[in-house]
């Protein structure tokens, strides 16, 4: 670790050598947290004005009187220390970071900076708050916990990624992702490959003169992940272990549960069809509708499963249910009678997870070694996540001038993952199904007789509502069973990943540091798919089979050279030149076949019908060459100017290059001699930054080319149709971020934080312009206008209280963003309507265009929507059709502000923490619900519903907002604007308990540390709705996606 | 200063950074990339061809390629898999659904239940934009083949290729102008769809295309289809004929336009056309004895003009369930098993003569056929369907309940020619009366007797046998505008009271409206210019 600061002395030292005897005095100073050598310490003599500085290597000399007594080193965010000199010569001094961490080290973009000099706009998270969430994914970490990034959740599978999103959404249609940068090399590869044990800090750096060093893949923001290393002249041993279980974090909508209340409603949606629309008689649309109610179509569910004394009507004249039916039916063969899906699809599946590791280092090496076990079972049978991790992570100073280091990382990992999950509406997502599906419903296939579930060679059998399994068919998502499916079907993606950095460093001249850094990351996934030849679908097949083997390399090679020198002390220069070259490439076979000898193996050899195969490669690549050149006087002035040159295969080789510039400024107000007296304040540092940065994330690897399907059998050759309309003119889109803050820390670094102004703003965005499909594509990526996200960020952190025994800290954070689109393509005439969403100049990207909901018509019991007339007057209409000619716009759905806080206290051994992330002031299209507000028609049929339909409109009930229950009204639940909701949320992310035994006890038993603790994730959820999670995403939510899980565990490490 | 002084660098350091340098400089990542597998860009095409010239045709096939996708609108529909999204035959489907004749029932596993309540007509529904995309797609392919050969060229390859572009570009719009407008003689002036050509496809993507009139379009399609007879012409003169089924023969393509004349009521032409394309032709009916079972699955059977081949290993059918059998087809595995299949307008069944060998594709009232007669047959008709349902189309290779869906898909069958044949020259004032009793006399129903003479009356005969001759075969559509006989279910059997409806033939609701997306992208049109938004039929009391 190089510090910037280097050696200078104090002007007043040199005041100091008139007294009389001297004696020499030397040693080393290091850090604690690294075990090296920390330039910039000041030495001085306790009582005098006698000083000096320790140099780079964190050596230092001084000469004292030989009546001085004390010591004093201080160094900015570390502890002060005062040694007695007693007649040492040699004083060496490990210096302990301070708890606050004024100047704790910021991971920076090729190199690391102290906070003080630090010119540009970074979050920090460090391994103990890391380490206090149970995350399979260290993406996960990040909720809440810093300001300017939120984190969208719409997968609760375990080891999914979440979106990240630091600062806004930069762009319409490009990536939007920040990038990982380990241990200074950029990461492509899978997060969940990363073990958050390991990690030592996250630094999320917002800023492009933070950024800009990376070039193009840094356009959204870096989150650089320090892995762990060890401690000079100390071994370490730890060990942790946790075992909980998971829940699901977020429950349904109140939907309806009894079945009479389901048959109930249905039957009125299908008695008014009878009634209003084939203009029946009330006795006949009685008939129709008692039909009707047991039929698979016109609204009917497809299931009898009340048995009603021959000759009676399961539904009265009263729309009430026969009371003389009773629950449970049977037709002589099966019997048919409601499940619980949600009950009998969700479990109490375990998560547990076990690491250790070891730690060491000297002067001339530094080694990290862990190994990590995880098994998390997720919230369904068949999500399941394992992972075997190992690290070995070494540094080793060979000769004076040469440097070699090396961190291996190798990931074995098991994922069950079931894709369907986040599939919208597919009759394999457990979570759709079980949350939409009317309490009618059996799960299994019952004996008419025994009413028990048949078993089928031991296994149960699952009623697939196909007509084969049973003698019904069930309307909704039929010839599924999402149940059966997890059960009976497998798929498992078994990863070797395999990450790998090396790099020497070679120091020449002093000041002179020549770096070759290569990071190759290597994922080889194989992936099996069975689908049962049991039941469902698959069985018809005679069971199907697919493998699917990929490899994926991201390799990244590095050429740094940095040189550091001072003019007169007191102007302090900072130079890196560099080369980085990154090439992506990934290769997949696959192959499917059908028809299985033995039911239960999903090796293609196994399968007889049906082969299928193919396979295909994809290569990306860019580069860049970059310069930048660091600045300080005298520590109190610091200025950063960048340039980067970068290149991406996704553009023609007319516009594949862009330059991209940027710089920053910071001013330590403290150190100034009219603040000198401040005593309360500690630190005080105004910032500012400006840059720009190319971003080439439009989806497709060669974007600049049309591409044509290859196509065909029996010799005959198809390469015509179009697949991607390309563009030659792309190029890249360029963001320029700017920063204006302040860091802070305040009343003894009881209060610290900062506040920072910041803007982004995109031009020449990429963007997949819809174009009218009457010229053969849909789509063609385009540079489209300019955008802008602009805010203020807040990050404070107070000590309330900080004794011995007890300590209470409280953290909060907010981000006040908004969203502006600049500038669209010229040919738009200032506004781009995209489905149900609409970019305009001068607004929020985050707008719907809906059709807007007028309510109810009191007479009819109708939806009404606005429209217009011929004089263009605001008129209703039922008809949909119409109303689609008038969609309006809606306001900026974004929130206007997100964040979190949270608190922790230690105290007599224990320690408390709780963690909350919240947003305000946006809202968000609830789809889940909307879903569930259908009139029952037919394509509906045997969907549950909220229990806000039993407000729906009667003639009894006509000053209500919920249209009629109508078989055969197709626009009850249409999309508009009537289901908008406010995105309102508060969550409570985290609670731990933890008590340390005290170390009188512990160090009997030779163990330097046992801690136990208790802790819970996910813990719960506030928002507008109850089922509704608004984290899923800016514009709407379902409640058809794997939901966040709760995880409940105890642990202990044990550190020795 | 101090720097200088300690400037110094011994030899271990030279070679060093002689290594580094060296690192360097053979470590720089290449930046021209390019996919590999079944995507190619325009330069690897180029690049193929450079190498083998023989790969020329590949950009021709393309357009038949077209005709059959999987999830083609896939990206377009924001990323949604709907099974009935296959290319040209979800069309034939959607437009069957929306008639009389294809009687289904509403169900979760009917695709078609938007075309059957015609909620498909919201511009923005799934299938609107399906109808839309999926003909202007196969017309870019056209374009693509058209744009790249010159018209004059005297190469009969050259000449083949370009007729196959010309052929299928004028069979395109044809099927456009009849979705979107009413029929050509009451209509020659309305707007119709956007012409979108090689020559205008650059000027429409920078500033749009307006609707051009029934009239521009039907001059489009003759010039087109007339250069492509021509060309056809030649080529065969050359010595160039088609390797198979797919492409556009001769014959075919006076079928087209035979297709052509019909629809715009020039019947003298009609009625040459077809002969024409009966001469031309090598096909002939399928006999009784043909079709006195499941049939029509292979293009290799006799009567097939034209069709879209599929091959086992196409992604329709490796998808098992996303094809056009699996929609249709009874004896096979796919939706059908389970929507209840697709069965015959009852009335229309009705009206098929006992003697007459159609009268087996449909099971009767009583569930029976007498085209079904395996044990396999009979038992998998009897576990899944109801009366009336079909059994024209056979399952792949004839293996019931086969789950390898690689049906082949009729576009164009010789029977078509001898009842266009009947119909335009009765209406010509020749003897239709005698062609159409021939060829049902000869290849359907022995006893068979035209009872009319009245032209008028021949053509309602001729329509009669062409809804059960073609049924299912996607043609239904274009004779319920052509001949604006509307939509009257009543009497058909549909299962669902809500479905029975009794459409005008002029009412709004049966012409599609151009999609809302491309209302939005394309600067020719205006919110005014498209089709009349029409609220859904409102169902009728059955008879």
């Amino acid at each position: 670790m190089k510090k910037i600061l280097m050696m200078f002395v104090l002007a007043l030292a040199t005041t100091a050598l008139t007294l009389g005897q001297t004696v020499p005095i030397r040693g080393t100073i290091t850090s604690s947290d690294d075990g090296l050598g920390i330039p910039g310490v000041t030495i001085t003599v306790k009582g005098t004005t006698l000083g000096v500085l320790s140099d780079a290597d964190g050596k230092y000399s001084i000469t004292v009187p030989n009546d001085a007594a004390v010591l004093v080193f201080s160094y900015i965010g570390m502890k002060k220390q005062e040694i007695e000199v007693k007649g040492k010569t040699v004083i060496d001094v490990v210096l302990v970071p301070d708890q606050v961490g004024l100047d704790e080290v910021v991971v920076t973009a090729y190199g690391t900076s102290s906070k003080g000099s630090f010119t540009g706009s970074a979050s920090v998270l460090k391994s103990d708050d890391i380490e206090k969430r149970q995350v399979s994914n260290v993406t996960n970490a990040l909720v809440g916990a810093v300001a300017g990034v939120q984190i969208l959740s719409a997968n609760g599978q375990p080891g999914t990624s979440a979106t990240v999103r630091v600062r806004g959404v930069g762009s319409i249609n490009a990536g939007s992702d920040p990038l990982y940068v380990i241990d200074g090399v950029p990461f492509d590869g899978d997060l969940s490959s990363i073990n958050s044990v390991d990690i030592a800090s996250m630094t999320v750096l917002k800023d492009a003169a933070s950024t800009a060093l990376y070039g193009s893949r840094g356009a959204n923001g870096i989150i650089m992940i320090t892995t762990k290393k060890g401690v000079s002249g100390k071994s370490q041993i730890s060990f942790d272990a946790k075992r909980g279980v998971n829940s699901r974090a977020i429950t349904n909508y109140s939907v309806l549960t009894s079945p009479k209340d389901y048959i109930e409603t249905e039957y009125q949606a299908i008695y008014n069809a009878g009634l209003y629309n084939l203009n029946y008689t009330p006795e006949n649309a009685n008939i129709y509708a008692n039909q009707k109610i047991t039929s698979d179509s016109e609204g009917g569910s497809g299931y009898q499963i009340y048995t009603v004394p021959s000759g009676e009507s399961l539904v009265g004249a009263d729309g009430k249910l026969n009371p003389n039916a009773t629950l449970g039916y049977s037709d002589g063969k099966y019997y048919y009678t409601p499940d619980n899906w949600a009950d009998e699809m969700f479990k109490h599946n375990k998560r547990e997870e076990y690491n250790l590791s070891m730690t060491g280092a000297d002067n001339k090496y530094n080694y990290y070694m862990s190994l990590g076990y995880l098994d998390d079972q997720g919230v369904i049978s068949g999500s399941g996540f394992t992972r075997i991790s190992a690290r070995l992570k070494g540094d080793y100073q060979m000769k004076e001038w040469l440097k070699v280091g090396a961190n291996v990382n190798y990931i074995n990992s098991m994922s069950n993952y079931p894709s369907e999950q986040t599939s919208t509406t597919s009759s394999g997502n457990a979570f759709y199904v079980a949350n939409s599906i009317a309490p009618i419903y059996p799960l299994y296939v019952r004996d008419a007789t025994t009413h028990a579930i048949m078993l089928n060679n031991g296994r149960k059998v699952y009623d697939y509502g196909d007509g084969v399994s049973t003698n019904f068919s069930r309307t909704f998502m039929s010839i599924a069973n999402p149940a059966g499916d997890l059960i009976y079907n497998k798929r498992d993606y078994l990863m070797d990943i395999l990450n790998t950095t090396l790099h020497a460093d070679l120091t020449p001249v002093k000041g002179l540091k020549i770096t070759a850094q290569y990071g190759l990351n290597l994922d080889n996934t194989i992936y099996k798919d069975l689908g049962n030849a049991y039941m469902g679908q698959s069985a018809q097949y005679g069971g199907t089979a697919s493998q699917q083997q990929t490899r994926t390399s991201g390799f990244d090679q590095q050429y740094i050279a940095y040189y550091q020198f001072n003019l007169n002390h007191d102007h302090q220069f900072d130079i890196t030149v560099g080369y980085d070259g990154y090439t992506y490439q990934t290769e997949n076979v696959w192959g499917n076949a059908q028809n299985l000898y033995n039911p239960e193996s999903y090796y293609l050899d196994n399968a007889i019908d049906n082969l299928n195969t193919g396979g295909s490669k994809d290569t990306y690549s860019q580069e860049g060459i970059f310069g930048r050149l660091n600045y300080s006087y005298k520590d109190k002035y610091f200025g950063n100017v960048s340039y980067r040159r970068d290149a991406s295969s996704r553009f023609s080789p007319d516009n594949r290059w862009g330059d991209f510039y940027s710089g920053s400024v910071a001013w330590m107000i403290n150190k100034e001699y009219f603040l000198a007296g401040t005593s309360w304040i500690d630190m005080l540092k105004l910032k500012a930054s400006y840059g720009q940065q190319g971003n080439d994330a439009i989806g497709n690897y060669y974007a600049w080319l049309d591409q044509f399907k290859v196509s065909g059998s029996n010799g005959v050759f198809s390469d015509g149709t179009l697949i991607y309309k390309g563009n030659p003119d792309l190029t890249w889109e360029t963001s320029v971020s700017y920063n204006v803050g302040a860091d802070f820390a305040f009343f003894r670094n009881k209060l610290s934080g900062s506040i920072e102004y910041f803007g982004r703003r995109s031009s020449d965005m990429l963007y997949n312009k819809p174009v009218a499909g009457s010229l053969g594509y849909t789509s063609i990526p385009m540079n489209v206008g300019s955008m802008t996200n602009s805010g203020v960020e807040i990050d404070l952190t107070g000590s309330v209280l900080k004794t011995e025994k007890l300590s209470w800290n409280i953290f909060a954070n907010a981000t006040f963003i908004k969203n502006k689109i600049n500038k669209l393509h010229p040919d738009l005439n200032g506004k781009l309507i995209d489905g149900t969403r609409i970019y305009e100049e001068g607004q929020s990207m985050y707008r719907m265009y809906l059709v807007d909901w007028a309510g109810v018509d009191p007479t009819t019991g109708k939806a009404l929507y606005w429209a217009k007339d011929a004089d263009n007057a605001a008129i209703t209409t039922d008809d949909y059709t119409v109303a689609q000619k008038y969609k309006v716009s809606t306001t900026n759905l974004m929130p206007k502000v997100y964040g979190g806080f949270g608190t922790s206290i230690d105290a007599y051994g224990f320690d408390v923490s709780v963690q909350f992330s919240y947003q305000l002031g946006g809202r968000i299209y609830d789809s889940g619900y909307a879903g569930l507000m259908h009139g029952g028609t037919p394509n509906n049929a045997g969907n549950n519903w909220h229990t806000d339909i039993r407000k729906a409109w009667t003639p009894n009930n006509t000053n209500t907002d919920v249209p009629r229950l109508d078989a055969n009204d197709l626009y009850a639940n249409s999309t508009s604007t009537r289901f908008l909701v406010s995105s309102n949320y508060l969550s409570f992310n985290n609670f731990t308990v933890g008590y340390t035994i005290p170390s009188e006890l512990t160090q009997k038993m030779q163990i330097e540390k046992i801690r136990v603790f208790f802790v819970a994730d996910n813990v719960g959820l506030i928002s507008s709705r109850k089922g509704l999670d608004p984290r899923q995403s800016f514009i709407s939510a379902t409640t058809a996606l794997y939901t966040p899980i709760r995880t409940v565990s105890g642990g202990i490490n044990l550190t020795f | 200063m101090k720097i200088l002084r300690e400037y110094y660098m011994n030899r271990k350091y030279i070679y060093a950074l002689t290594a580094l340098t060296f690192f360097a400089l053979t470590g720089c990542v290449k930046l021209d990339t390019l996919p590999e597998g079944d995507t190619v860009t325009s330069s690897q095409k180029e690049d193929v061809l450079s190498k083998d010239p023989s790969k020329a045709i590949a950009g021709v096939n393309a357009i038949f390629a077209q005709f059959s996708q999987y999830e083609p609108n896939y990206s377009a529909l924001g990323n949604r898999a709907r099974h009935n999204d296959i290319g040209f035959p979800s069309i034939m489907f959607f437009t069957d659904a929306n008639g009389l004749d294809l009687v289904s029932k509403v169900t979760g596993y009917n695709w078609m239940q938007a075309d059957l309540n015609y909620s498909d007509r919201d511009f923005s529904s799934l299938n609107c934009q399906i109808v839309w995309n999926d003909l202007y797609s196969i017309i870019y392919t056209t374009n693509s083949v058209v744009g790249a050969i010159s018209a004059e060229t005297e190469d009969p390859t050259s000449q083949f290729y370009l007729a196959q572009g010309l052929a299928t570009r004028a069979f395109s719009y044809w099927i456009l102008a009849q979705l979107y407008q009413f029929d050509y003689a009451g209509h020659k002036t309305s707007p119709c769809v956007p012409i979108i050509t090689n020559e205008n496809s650059n000027q429409a993507a920078l500033s749009g295309a307006p609707r051009a009139t029934v009239d521009e379009v039907y001059t489009l399609i003759n010039s087109d289809i007339n250069k492509a007879i021509d060309l056809l012409k030649s080529a065969q003169d050359g010595g160039i004929t088609r390797a198979d089924k797919r492409y556009i023969s001769l014959a075919v393509a006076y079928g087209l336009r035979a297709r052509i004349n019909l629809t715009m009521e020039k019947w003298a032409e009609a009625a040459a056309d077809a002969t024409s394309a009966i001469n031309a032709s090598e096909a002939t009916p399928a006999s009784i004895s043909d079709v006195s079972k499941p049939y029509f699955w292979d293009i290799s059977e006799g009567d097939w003009m034209w069709g879209i081949i599929i091959s086992e290993t196409d992604d329709v059918v490796s998808s098992g369930i996303v094809n056009w059998i699996s929609h249709m087809g009874s004896l096979n595995y796919g939706y059908a098993n389970y929507s209840g299949g697709m069965k015959i307008n009852k009335a229309l069944y009705n009206s098929i003569p006992a003697t007459d060998v159609r009268k087996g594709w449909w099971l009767d009232a009583n569930r029976l056929s007498a085209n079904i007669t395996t044990a396999d047959e009979k038992e998998w008709m009897d576990y899944y369907y109801g009366a009336y349902t079909q059994v024209k189309f056979a399952p792949y290779q004839n293996i019931v309940g086969n789950s390898i869906n690689a049906n082949d898909i009729p576009l164009m069958r010789i029977e078509e020619m001898y009842l266009i044949k009947a119909e335009a020259e009765a209406m010509s004032g020749a003897d239709g009366k005698t062609t159409l009793e021939n060829f049902v006399k000869q290849y359907r129903d022995p006893s068979y007797v035209c009872t009319v003479t009245a032209a008028a009356d021949v053509q309602k005969e001729v329509l009669h046998q062409r809804r059960i001759e073609l049924w299912g075969e996607g043609l239904s559509w274009f004779d319920i505008m052509r001949l604006k006989t509307g939509v009257d279910r009543r009497g058909g059997g549909f299962p669902n009271a809500t479905m029975v409806f009794n459409i005008a033939p002029n009412a709004d609701i049966l012409l599609w409206r151009i999609p809302e997306k491309e209302m939005q992208a394309n600067p020719g049109l205006k919110a005014e210019d498209n089709n009349p938004a029409a609220p859904v039929p409102t169902p009728v009391p059955d008879i």
